[in-house]
């Protein structure tokens, strides 16, 4: 037996077993890592679809139910919509009988959870029937209204009206 | 060796002969078997790696068509309205209710009584009145009336002065329920 013969095949069976650890361990586990990225993908892959689909379907309802929408957005309007809280107040206290004598929203707005607080002010003139017109009108409108103080006194000796000074507040999405 | 002329039993150069024992070549074998199996299975390998990272691509591809079917406009307006909706329940659970409170004040108020100026304040939970009324017998009926209410907490009574004409004039501050006095309480 050629002792040479021996060595060379012991040579090349280690060969063999470094080119297993050098190159075939690496790749496996390559392999792992590229099953695994391909897994994320896929659950990636389907929670999206998933999301795209239901957000899909939400937008059908939501032009379904635009006018309730519409409606919604007045109670809580995403900006401040100053312009539509000035109709809307002078609106009210016309019908109510008060006259509108002063108003102001030009408080810094502040800041509560989700929504801002628009300040308000208001100087009334008129009549207690008036006034508790104008309260349940405010109540009842669309953007909510909140009022926080009411201060009312008698006018002038001579006029029996009353003048009222109101605050409240507005609100508005973030 | 020197020929003598006698006969040459052995050869002047010797031969080398080789014996072939079976099996001398099984580490050599084994040896070639083991690279071509380590060969094959990193070709296999390689070319599995390869489609995985074929599987990838076209997966990065999907994933990118599908945030460009994204619509942000359709996005933004559903968050608003969950927004919007979130906080309005929110806001009309807490809305306030003066003309339910003036009501309740209003049948409170004996008839002899009479408002000089009143202030309200919804955040410190007061409403505070300035009247005229004819006599202190009066004026005890109407402290005990606002009393006899479950939504007044408490009442005051400040500055009670007799006026030229006899009358009485005195201010009330009365402290109620945020709950009761100016919230609709009432079932929708």
């Amino acid at each position: 037996m050629n002792p040479n013969k021996n060595y060379l095949g012991a040579i090349l069976v280690s060969l063999a077993l470094i080119g297993a650890w050098g190159w075939v361990l690496p790749e496996y586990n390559k392999i792992s890592e590229l099953n695994m990225a391909i897994n994320e993908r896929r659950a990636l892959y389907d929670s999206r679809s998933e999301i795209i689909k239901k957000i899909h379907d939400l937008n059908i309802e939501y032009q379904k139910r635009s006018a309730d929408i519409t409606r919604i957005s007045s109670i809580l309007p995403d900006k401040k919509s100053l312009a539509e809280a000035v109709s809307a107040i002078e609106k009210i206290s016309t019908q109510s009988g008060l006259q509108l004598v002063g108003t102001s929203m030009s408080g810094l707005p502040s800041s509560v959870g989700t929504y801002n607080l628009m300040p308000i002010e208001l100087s009334l003139s008129g009549t207690y029937l008036g006034l508790v017109n104008f309260l349940q009108s405010a109540e009842k409108n669309l953007r909510i209204i909140d009022i926080t103080s009411i201060d009312a006194a008698s006018g002038s000796t001579e006029n029996t009206l009353l003048n009222f000074s109101i605050k409240g507040n507005a609100y508005y999405l973030k | 060796m020197p020929d003598q002329g006698g006969i040459q039993l052995l050869p002047e150069s010797r031969r080398k002969i080789d014996i072939k024992t079976p099996g001398e070549n099984r580490w050599i074998y084994a040896g070639i078997s083991a690279l071509v199996l380590v060969a094959v299975v990193v070709l296999g390998l390689i070319f599995y790696r390869s489609g995985l990272e074929n599987q990838i691509t076209e997966l990065d591809t999907s994933l990118t068509n599908l945030e460009k079917q994204r619509d942000k406009k359709v996005e933004a307006n559903l968050l608003t309205l969950n927004k919007q909706l979130s906080v309005t329940t929110q806001l009309l659970n807490d809305h306030i209710f003066w003309s339910k409170a003036l009501s309740k004040i209003q049948s409170l108020t004996q008839p002899q009584v009479q408002f000089s100026t009143f202030s309200a304040g919804a955040q410190d939970g007061r409403f505070e009145i300035k009247a005229i009324t004819t006599n202190y017998t009066v004026l005890a009926r109407q402290i005990a009336a606002y009393v006899s209410d479950d939504s007044i907490k408490d009442i005051d009574l400040n500055d009670v002065k007799t006026l030229t004409t006899g009358r009485l004039e005195f201010i009330i501050k009365i402290t109620f329920d945020k709950g009761k006095f100016i919230k609709d309480n009432e079932p929708k």
